[in-house]
């Protein structure tokens, strides 16, 4: 009897044990769902979110979390359109309703309120980020002719899946202002909106959530500043400011208000502490050029001075160099610093004395003989000189400036020797033949 | 005395048609003003149709509850002080018409015209009805943010700066369907 009592108890637990998790199963339970908000919002304000909890919780599940819906912004606020608006459509479904919406935010819809943010945007290097691509056909040449393989249908694919993901583009509309398949979508920095302005505030504080720790957090930099070209996350995961923030950046606070974020918030800077960041006396700023000395990705550094927001030399080099050792100063003494950045100096003056000062003299001799190919990815000459400027030299450089010993030495300077090595034996062959092997 | 009444009297007769002079330049001025500030007055040269028609369905045009409208003067006249008003009321009173006169209405660059709203609808103008509007967007959430900066004065931006449409919402609408066309360029950032 008792066994029997024993074995029914048993039974019922597990069935309603599976109930349970029968019922579970059936209906949802994340919280997002139950989410009913009346704070400030307007009637199409909430309309958006009870459908869009149902239809893409996604968006909501981000939103709810961000600092937007503790003050009241929500969906309608950002992707209102006037409905003239080059960019202007009907909600799909929701035909009936006055209200023109697009899926493109442009910045300046964030510059409404983010005033001072995108000022700073609009004075700075990322601006240029699309706007420097326009005129450079060796450029378009690489990505439709080359990489594209001048494919009649499908010679877009190099440029759309890759420098558009990071440097932007035009965005373009199509017949019911839609943005096209062919222009978005995408996160580039430097994006031209239907409304006319440049920029890409989700390249850095991703949708919906638009969080300041995520920008604080070199990974909002690294999606774009990575690779052979500029392995800036990997450069500072070579420094000691990447050890220490690999070792104990979980534990740092990262969520402190604007301006207020200094050393004790963490142990070590990340990209945005030294590029960004209010640190000491230094402001926030949302232009990453400002204090900058060198230009560190051209072919040749010089020292920044112009105001032109589409010069490669944008920023004034002298007072951008004070800046940055007013952030070091906040950790390291004057001695520290200054060394610093006279190793760094050192290195980036012989990259341009001691390799693209030659390169380049032996690259226009070769020009001036007509001992050059016509298409530059086939002669070795000229993919030696792109790989010394492009690839290897920023790696020396930019290793150099940001304490990156394996980046400023193996991947940096005895590569560029090797390819200096190289040239001048291509040249020599080609000045005493007088033709291309 | 009898010198010293014809003095004062022929003094009380000129300051009286002084008087009556200042108070009726003053009423021939604002009754000038006022009929020639508002919709029925501006929107009679062809050119300014699509204005109109955009103007009237606009909550500002009248279209709400209340019945008030905002006149073309309330907005596209400055309110700082009365001169400015009167020299950008005459400058307006003497080129808008020639250009109505010389040109065919589709040869105006409204599209244009638009992207440069800043130059012709004045702030002095907006916050002359919309007065408390610092006050009042201390107290909305969403607007507070927006308007700080601009009652700090740490922005350039100007009211149609964000409220592009402002006045005319569906302008764009209609001239297109006036045979305006569509914008070459979005608004400039």
């Amino acid at each position: 009897m008792k066994r029997i009592l024993g074995g029914g108890i048993f039974l019922g637990i597990l069935i309603s044990g599976s109930w349970v998790l029968a019922e579970s199963a059936g209906i949802s339970v994340a919280g997002v769902k139950t989410l009913k908000i009346d704070r400030g919002l307007s009637e199409d304000g909430k309309a958006c979110i009870t459908c869009h909890q149902q239809t893409t919780p996604g968006h909501v599940a981000d939103w709810k979390e961000s600092r937007h819906a503790h003050a009241g912004i929500s969906c309608i606020d950002c992707h209102k359109v006037a409905e003239d608006a080059p960019h202007a459509m009907r909600h799909a479904n929701v035909e009936d309703t006055s209200v023109f919406v697009s899926p493109l935010v442009s910045p300046k819809v964030c510059g409404r309120c983010h005033v001072d943010a995108k000022a700073q945007f609009d004075a700075s290097g990322h601006f240029r980020a699309y706007h420097q691509i326009i005129p450079k056909d060796n450029l378009h040449a690489l990505q439709i002719v080359h990489e594209g393989r001048n494919h009649p249908e499908l010679s877009g694919a190099p440029g759309e899946t890759g420098c558009m993901q990071c440097h932007g583009t035009e965005i373009k509309l199509d017949a019911n202002n839609r943005p096209t398949a062919e222009t978005w979508p995408n996160n580039g920095m430097g994006n031209i909106y239907p409304d006319g302005s440049t920029g890409s505030c989700t390249a850095c504080h991703s949708r919906h959530k638009f969080d300041i720790a995520e920008a604080r957090h070199p990974h909002a930099c690294a999606s774009c500043h990575l690779g052979p070209d500029h392995p800036n996350i990997e450069i500072f995961e070579n420094s000691k400011h990447g050890h220490l923030y690999n070792t104990e950046g979980d534990d740092w606070n990262f969520d402190t208000a604007p301006g207020a974020w200094e050393p004790g918030d963490y142990r070590g800077p990340t990209c945005a502490t030294c590029h960004m960041s209010g640190i000491g006396e230094l402001s926030v700023t949302h232009n990453i050029s400002e204090r900058l000395y060198w230009n560190l990705w051209a072919k040749e550094s010089k020292v920044r001075g112009s105001d032109d927001v589409l010069s490669p030399l944008l920023g004034d080099g002298p007072a951008g160099r004070e800046k940055m050792k007013t952030v070091c100063r906040n950790c390291h003494s004057s001695t520290h610093t200054n060394n610093f950045f006279t190793q760094g100096d050192k290195a980036v003056r012989l990259y341009n004395e001691g390799y693209y000062e030659p390169a380049t003299k032996m690259l226009n001799e070769l020009k001036e003989k007509g001992l050059l190919k016509d298409n530059p990815w086939t002669d070795e000459f000229q993919i030696t000189y792109y790989y010394l400027w492009h690839h290897q030299g920023r790696r020396a450089r930019q290793g150099a400036m940001m304490g990156a010993p394996d980046y400023a030495h193996w991947h940096g300077f005895f590569e560029l020797q090797q390819d200096l090595y190289k040239l001048e034996g291509i040249h020599k062959k080609r000045m005493e033949s007088g033709e291309i092997e | 005395m009898n010198l010293f009444n014809t003095r004062i009297s022929k003094a009380l007769a000129v300051l009286a048609v002084l008087g009556i002079g200042v108070v009726a330049s003053w009423a021939l001025l604002d009754t000038a003003f006022h009929a020639t500030g508002d919709y029925e007055f501006c929107t009679s040269c062809h050119a300014y149709e699509p204005i109109a028609l955009a103007y009237r369905e606009d909550i500002h045009g009248g279209n709400n509850s209340a019945g008030v409208r905002a006149a073309c003067n309330d907005c596209h006249l400055p309110h700082d002080n009365s001169l400015h008003y009167f020299w950008v009321k005459a400058k307006h009173g003497a080129v808008d018409p020639v250009k109505e006169l010389i040109k065919e209405p589709h040869e105006i660059d409204w599209h244009g015209i638009r992207e440069r709203r800043e130059e012709f609808v004045y702030d002095s103008g907006c916050l002359k009805c919309h007065k408390y509007l610092q006050e009042a967007t201390q107290s909305s959430r969403v607007a507070f943010r927006a308007h700080r900066s601009y009652f700090r004065g740490e922005t350039e931006e100007k009211c149609v700066s964000c409220h592009e449409n402002v006045g005319h919402n569906r302008l764009g609408y209609h001239l297109e369907q006036l045979g305006w066309g569509k914008p070459q360029k979005g608004n400039k950032p």
